[in-house]
């Protein structure tokens, strides 16, 4: 399918792909989506909480990316364009599911059913997680699904996706001290519910 | 610098994540080690970002995306569709939608000229049989089982006419009636005398004739020329409808298809010759020439109509398609001088200039004038660079500097062919050459 080789796209930006792709060139398209397409699912997990749905709207942040492709002016950066895109997408079906109706990820699933985390990893619990170190991902997990969506975003945005205080504010559309703000917000929260395992992160580390 | 702990605190997010300069951020941990409450702030973020990396990273479905890719490819192509769509100035016919049969029917039978002839013509058989109705029964005495009584229905289904006939008309008729009753009356005398008891009045052999009649006025009867041409149009597939349909509109002479035509017409179109000619020739502008293949590059080029649908986007197009027949026929300096003619005019679009721009370094390189192709490629490199056959020129002015002796130039546009890949071993093998 692909018409030039990987190499060759990958030493373009992700504004001269998406440049080649209003022109008609498809495997400019696929590299982006191949360089994107984990991040966002990614994003999308922590934002909506399931998987299933976040491959889902992971596939609807692409469509909406193809059937908007013309509209890119190149006015912003492409990553913060597909991330607005992913946050909308996000957004609008948290609206319509009502604020996340669906069960948290560590909530159990009955009264001897595992946690939610457990069911859609979709892997037997391997030794490690079995012991403190899947115990440490559950808490994460849920400490972060427990933060309000606004600094819920931002954390992820910034210390998952690498992205800018300055481009996070673009996303989500603030300005940028609140972003800063937002960002306190969330460590503080996330350092009360994960301070005993500190320690252990670091020798995990 | 020396920074408080307010200013540190303040500074402490970007800090952690990477976001301030160097110089600032020495001066920050300078400030971090002389200060136990800041040194403790920061500990305490790292040590919480240590925490957050151990986060579960979900892959991604097996499969996923497949569907994505796809409706990428035609989203490409649709660009790709699109450039060619707004290459001619006059929009593209609408597509009209296809009548059903009963709506042909009626739009054929309600043509003035045909609803003349028919009710010329049913009123003129219906005369002639009133009056040999009349002949036969009033000089007459039909033999017994006449199937006068079985012919009624039958006349009588031949409706009347429901307009009346201009006033010229008719005293044609009448008079032509006149002759035609005289004549009538006198060969119905001989053939009863002849037949006897097994006589069959001539009015039904009439009316069963009449049906024949019709349809053969109705084959007979010859559509327009464009009209012949349109129904022909009906039959073809919505994209070579849209195709014609922008061709005539380029050409000027497209107008919206009538929905009229004859239901046999639509069964067996007779598309006329120069119908015929008129799609082959507008199907011939649109590829980029195939002809041309002085080199192995121009050989082994990705699909190249989408060149010339890059094309389509000028105004005037009367000289790039003039240019494209003239490289076709493989008369070059002919094609050098419309695509110039061409590209100097004012109206001609952003998309189309490469590819003239392009035709015309490939005509002067092709009649051996490397000197002037190298110039056209040039221009072509430096002001188009995201022309998307940017690789076959690269490749084709590598080969006009080569053969200048320009070794450097030649070097330099070779090196940026191959990044790549698909060009990349022709590239080296240039470049071990020069």
């Amino acid at each position: 399918m692909l018409q030039k080789g990987t190499l060759y796209m990958v030493r373009k930006t992700d504004e001269e792909l998406i440049a080649m792709f209003q022109t008609g060139d498809a495997a400019a398209f696929e590299a982006l989506f191949d360089k994107y397409k984990a991040p966002i699912y990614v994003f999308l997990v922590r934002q909506c909480g399931n998987r299933e749905i976040a491959a889902d709207l992971t596939q609807d942040v692409f469509t909406k990316l193809l059937n908007r492709a013309d509209t890119f002016r190149h006015q912003s950066k492409f990553s913060t364009w597909i991330y607005t895109i992913a946050r909308n997408t996000a957004m609008d079906h948290a609206r319509k599911s009502k604020h996340r109706n669906h069960a948290s990820l560590d909530a159990a699933a009955g009264d001897d059913g595992p946690a939610l985390i457990e069911k859609v990893s979709g892997n037997a619990p391997t030794p490690e997680r079995s012991s403190g170190a899947g115990e440490l991902q559950k808490a994460l997990a849920r400490a972060i699904d427990q933060l309000p969506q606004d600094q819920r975003e931002v954390f992820i945005l910034r210390e998952y996706h690498g992205m800018p205080f300055a481009e996070i504010a673009d996303v989500v559309d603030a300005k940028i001290g609140t972003v800063k703000s937002r960002m306190r917000y969330a460590l503080e929260a996330l350092r009360l519910e994960l301070h005993q395992y500190e320690e252990y992160a670091k020798e995990l580390s | 610098m020396s920074y408080s702990c307010e200013k540190f605190n303040e500074l402490l997010l970007d800090l952690a994540y990477d976001e301030l300069d160097a110089e600032t951020a020495l001066d920050l941990m300078r400030h971090k080690d002389d200060c136990g409450e800041c040194q403790r702030a920061y500990a305490d973020l790292m040590g919480l970002r240590n925490v957050a990396k151990h986060i579960e990273t979900p892959p991604l479905p097996a499969h996923f995306g497949v569907d994505i890719l796809s409706l990428a490819q035609k989203k490409a192509a649709s660009f790709r569709g699109e450039e060619a769509s707004t290459f001619h100035t006059v929009p593209p016919a609408p597509v009209v939608p296809t009548p059903s049969i009963w709506e042909k029917i009626q739009s054929f039978v309600f043509r003035p000229a045909i609803l003349g002839a028919g009710v010329a013509l049913t009123a003129v058989v219906f005369g002639v049989i009133s009056l040999q109705q009349k002949s036969h029964t009033t000089m007459l005495e039909a033999p017994a089982g006449v199937p006068f009584e079985g012919a009624q229905p039958a006349i009588e289904r031949e409706a009347p006419p429901s307009a009346p006939l201009p006033p010229s008309e008719e005293s044609q008729i009448q008079s032509a009636d006149k002759s035609e009753v005289q004549a009538e009356t006198a060969k119905t005398v001989q053939r009863i005398q002849k037949a006897g008891p097994g006589y069959k009045p001539l009015y039904e052999e009439k009316s069963v004739a009449k049906g024949a009649i019709a349809s053969e006025t109705d084959e007979a009867a010859p559509l327009p020329q464009s009209d012949v041409s349109k129904s022909a149009d009906v039959q073809k597939n919505p994209a070579d409808l849209l195709r014609s349909k922008s061709t005539d509109a380029a050409t000027g002479s497209g107008a919206p298809a009538r929905k009229s035509a004859s239901p046999k017409k639509l069964a067996e179109p007779k598309v006329p010759a120069n119908a015929k000619k008129k799609k082959s020739s507008s199907l011939e502008t649109i590829p980029f020439p195939s002809q041309e293949a002085p080199s192995s590059a121009d050989k082994e080029a990705p699909a190249e109509e989408s060149t010339a649908d890059d094309a389509a986007e000028g105004n005037d197009t009367s000289d790039f398609n003039a240019g494209l027949a003239a490289y076709n026929r493989g008369d070059c300096s002919t094609a050098v001088h419309h695509f110039s003619t061409y590209l100097d005019h004012p109206s001609q679009s952003e998309g189309s200039v490469p590819v003239a721009t392009h035709y015309i370094a490939r005509c002067e390189k092709r009649t051996g004038r490397c000197g002037k192709a190298v110039i056209h490629y040039e221009q072509l490199l430096t002001k188009h660079p995201r022309y998307n056959k940017r690789s076959e020129a690269l490749y084709e002015a590598a080969a006009c500097h080569s053969k200048l002796g320009h070794t450097e130039k030649a070097q330099t546009l070779l090196e940026e062919l191959s990044l790549d890949p698909q060009w990349r071993a022709k590239a080296q093998k240039m470049l071990k050459k020069l």
